[in-house]
């Protein structure tokens, strides 16, 4: 439940769509990689999706998440045990201490300058919101998103949540952003009661993975999560192999991506391998059985996917 | 000379002055004319309730007929206003009903209204004709089967972003089989359903209907129903769009949609089916203002495909899930495109930046009739910034929302002043600006020297000293509202020069370094400002030292000393 809750990484950004991001996560993990252990601890079937160059430059215990397969070895996924000692709490608003102001101002690794404003983490996107009002949207707005939120599995959990926000919820003095996001995490978490795990096997790699479909709601947070489970094994694969291996060059953009080594396909119902990314996610969801990594070379039987769906998701050229 | 004109002559000069500012102007000019002015003044604007009573009001223009009024401070909209704070509409409606005020037409912004107001409203102007509410809350379907049941004339009912209570009552069907005025009617906002049968009688007996807008209650059958009624429609808002797009109704209201050749403006999809979205395809190419950033679910692909059809565009709401590449079609295809607004779609879940820089800029390059932008992104960088303000020097409105409101150049990991920077001086008729990203003094050096005709500037997390905030009250002669939140501006800027506020309309300064012996010290100076601290802690009396920071703090300008409205939490000074 928490893994969700916290599955927005805290304004890390993932979806890193051009080259000059990549560089910075470059630039942040060659900075602060002396300082991390080098511990490759394995989260298998965590289906989170974090993104790369997360990091907290207050808490030297917490390590980094590798940005992608060349330049990076630290591959340990950060899980929600780790958020817990850098999101501050809202009892904490008045204490600032002087460094982790910086970093308080989110698991971004981007901020630099000190706020002497409240040190509550401003997370924009994350689950733990604890800046009231920010972003700044019109409460309307905000219940009008919550309310897509909802998925037909979750009618009970919603009329509750309904309940919670009774018309006096403006009126509500806490942080609206933070009632919502409770509610909408228990909606979450009852959802995570669903999961629904497939195996991942990606050509070439002995051991197969599984990911939770549930915890993904488009394609992109997919695709991520698996470059972060592969890249690992691939970067492992590459230290332990002999120097004829082929080094796995996956981008972050990755799985879906055109010139890529490989493509992400899966089996569906019918027994098909079909690549993926072509139909709607929730079709997708309601029809497939498993992935597999496919060689590019092999996936060429496969049904062409659409030119728009390709360039929606493609990122910003090399 | 101009004493020679008799009056009648006056005001029918007068008569050509439609906006505020100039009749204010024209009845500064002399002792006849302000006299004139004021019995000819049909409309007035009152950007906040609290400046005048109703009482002076009804005094200065005893024949308005049309009052816009806004109450809340802005920020009220993003919770940072308590919901009591303030705002009341009835001793508004209760002065003009007394005084007999033949009042036709009533605007509100963030105030709050009760259904006994509505009943006041309803039963006390006879010609009465027109009411929009935005952001308000308060009342409920009574007060709107309250307004159906008795206003004869009504023209107009356009209900904004409202919080409305639903009493299950039937409004709707309140509106008499004498009611044939109907020109608006928006209930977009509605949580709850309503009498369909109701609705398209009422659509078709309203033959100068041009605007309706229905609530997700409304499926697409019924919609069908009513378009089939009202061709003549210019404006409309889809409530709920959900079919199998196989089916017979889908291919109703695709001919359906084909008839409607007037249609311009599109908006709601409250619920849709992507698929069904085609059907709509003919009106695209009329349209010049499209609103879909409350339809949950549609693909950037889908999106595009829709707007691709768009090209005389010149209005779009969108959700980001658009994206960079579908803001490039918008680009590419909205020539004549004049505002953009774009939504975050997914604040809590597993999502994913959805649009950039990259989004902006190419709607800076491919649409540059752009004066209007509201962009919520991920990320911004100042290259980004100084190509949009090369590419779009007439902005009047540009309001940027990073995630991270403290995120810096995502390139150069430096501060945005530069691109803000280049924003305020490219665009000289610049008038509304909100900031946001990593940003210094320097940037606040920029808005004081460049943006000289910006009336209102919205300010959060941003700043090293008083010196910014003393940037922008010195260099920003027009500004009429700047609202300030967690910023590091304390008394000294707040003191600096109090006469500048007097020639604002409000302050607002929430989380910032300012003291309550500082606003103290302004109330005692300046006593035709309110200061109002609000104080929501449970410990109020105990530690009220002067030395204790204001958590929130509001001041405006008045004519009519502290009100008599405020609630416990709120202290005038």
């Amino acid at each position: 439940m928490e893994n969700i809750l916290l599955g927005g990484g805290g304004g890390i950004s993932s979806g890193i769509s051009t080259v000059s991001r990549e560089k910075n996560n470059m630039d942040m993990l060659s900075e602060e990689s002396s300082s991390y252990p080098d511990e490759s601890e394995l989260e298998l079937g965590l289906g989170l999706s974090l993104g790369g160059g997360a990091k907290s430059m207050s808490k030297p215990p917490l390590p980094a998440v590798a940005a992608g397969g060349p330049w990076g070895q630290y591959a340990r996924i950060l899980t929600a045990k780790d958020f817990h000692s850098v999101v501050s709490t809202k009892e904490s608003s008045s204490s600032s201490s002087s460094s982790s102001s910086v970093t308080k101002a989110n698991n971004n690794p981007f901020c630099g300058v000190k706020r002497t404003a409240e040190p509550s983490s401003p997370p924009g996107r994350s689950g733990s919101s604890q800046v009231v009002g920010w972003p700044p949207i019109r409460t309307y707005r905000i219940q009008s998103l919550v309310n897509h939120a909802k998925s037909p599995m979750t009618e009970e959990i919603t009329s509750a949540v309904d309940k919670c926000k009774s018309k006096n919820t403006i009126v509500d003095k806490t942080n609206i952003g933070s009632n919502l996001n409770r509610n909408v995490a228990k909606e979450k978490g009852l959802l995570k009661k669903t999961s629904l795990f497939v195996k991942v096997n990606m050509d070439g790699i002995p051991i197969g993975r599984k990911v939770d479909l549930n915890a993904h709601r488009c394609y992109k947070t997919l695709s991520q999560t698996l470059d972060d489970m592969f890249k690992l094994s691939a970067a492992v694969g590459a230290k332990r192999s002999n120097a004829e291996e082929q080094v796995v060059m996956i981008r972050p953009s990755g799985l879906l991506k055109v010139s890529s080594e490989f493509v992400l396909t899966y089996e569906d119902k019918e027994g098909d391998w079909m690549l993926v990314g072509d139909v709607p996610w929730e079709m997708f969801l309601s029809s497939v059985k498993r992935l597999r990594i496919m060689r590019t070379a092999e996936a060429n039987g496969l049904a062409p996917r659409s030119n728009e769906r390709n360039q929606t998701q493609s990122m910003a050229p090399i | 000379m101009l004493n020679y004109f008799p009056e009648e002559v006056l005001e029918h000069v007068f008569d050509f002055l439609t906006s505020h500012r100039d009749r204010n102007a024209v009845s500064l000019v002399c002792k006849s004319w302000y006299a004139v002015e004021r019995f000819s003044r049909e409309k007035v604007f009152i950007g906040n309730c609290y400046t005048i009573s109703p009482e002076r009001l009804i005094a200065r223009f005893p024949r308005v007929r049309s009052l816009t009024l806004k109450g809340k401070p802005h920020f009220a909209d993003f919770n940072l206003v308590p919901h009591d704070w303030g705002g009341y509409v009835q001793p508004w409606i209760e002065s003009m009903a007394k005084a007999g005020v033949n009042l036709e037409e009533l605007r509100l912004k963030r105030m709050l209204v009760s259904d006994e107001s509505l009943d006041l409203l309803a039963n006390f102007f006879p010609n009465f004709k027109s009411l929009v509410l935005v952001s308000c809350d308060g009342f409920s379907t009574d007060g709107l089967a309250a307004i159906a049941s008795n206003c004869r004339f009504l023209r107009e009912l356009d209900l904004q972003e409202n919080e409305i209570e639903d009493r299950r009552g039937q409004w709707l069907s309140c509106f008499p089989d004498s009611c044939t005025s109907l020109v608006s009617l928006n209930f977009a906002c509605l949580k709850g359903e309503v009498n369909l049968l109701s609705l398209e009688r009422l659509v078709a007996r309203c033959r100068n209907l041009r605007s309706l807008r229905v609530n997700h209650a409304v499926p697409l059958d019924a919609l069908q129903r009513i378009l089939a009624q009202a061709p003549q429609l210019v404006d409309l808002g889809i409530g709920s769009f959900v079919h199998d797009p196989d089916s017979e109704i889908y291919n109703k209201i695709e001919t359906g949609m084909q008839k409607c050749t007037s249609i311009t403006s599109l908006s709601g999809f409250l619920d849709v089916t992507a698929r069904c979205l085609p059907a709509v395809y003919t009106i695209c190419r009329h349209l010049t203002s499209l609103n879909l950033s409350y339809a949950p679910g549609i693909y950037s692909d889908e999106l595009v495909k829709l707007i691709c059809h768009c090209n005389k565009l010149e209005r779009l709401l969108v959700l980001d899930t658009i994206g960079d590449k579908g803001l490039g079609v918008v680009a590419s295809t909205c020539k004549e495109l004049q505002e953009l607004r774009v939504f975050p779609s997914d604040l809590y879940g597993v999502g994913n930046a959805a649009v950039t820089e990259e989004g902006l800029v190419a709607i800076s390059a491919g649409c540059r009739k752009l004066n209007s932008i509201l962009y919520f992104c991920e990320q911004m960088t100042n290259a980004a910034l100084i190509m949009v303000a090369k590419n779009c020097p007439n902005f009047i409105r540009f309001r940027l929302a990073t995630f991270n409101p403290t995120a810096p150049d995502a390139v150069t990991m430096q501060p945005l002043d530069e691109g803000f920077g280049a924003i305020v001086k490219s665009c000289k008729g610049l008038k509304r600006l909100s900031v946001s990203g990593l940003l210094t003094d320097q940037v606040f050096l920029y808005m004081g020297r460049y943006a000289k005709q910006l009336e209102m500037l919205s300010i959060a997390f941003a700043g090293d000293s008083d010196k910014g905030m003393l940037y922008v009250l010195n260099g920003c002669k027009k500004l009429k509202k700047l609202e300030i939140r967690d910023s590091p501006f304390g008394n000294a800027a707040l003191l600096a020069d109090m006469g500048k506020y007097e020639t604002m309309r409000s302050l607002w300064m929430s989380s910032c370094e300012v003291t309550l012996g500082a606003c103290k010290t302004l109330a005692q100076k300046m006593p035709r400002l309110n200061v109002e601290v609000i104080n929501e802690s449970d410990q109020m009396e105990a530690s009220v030292d002067d030395k204790h920071k204001v958590e929130k703090m509001y001041l405006y300008r008045t004519l009519v000393g502290p009100r008599k409205d405020a609630p416990d939490f709120v202290w005038t000074l």
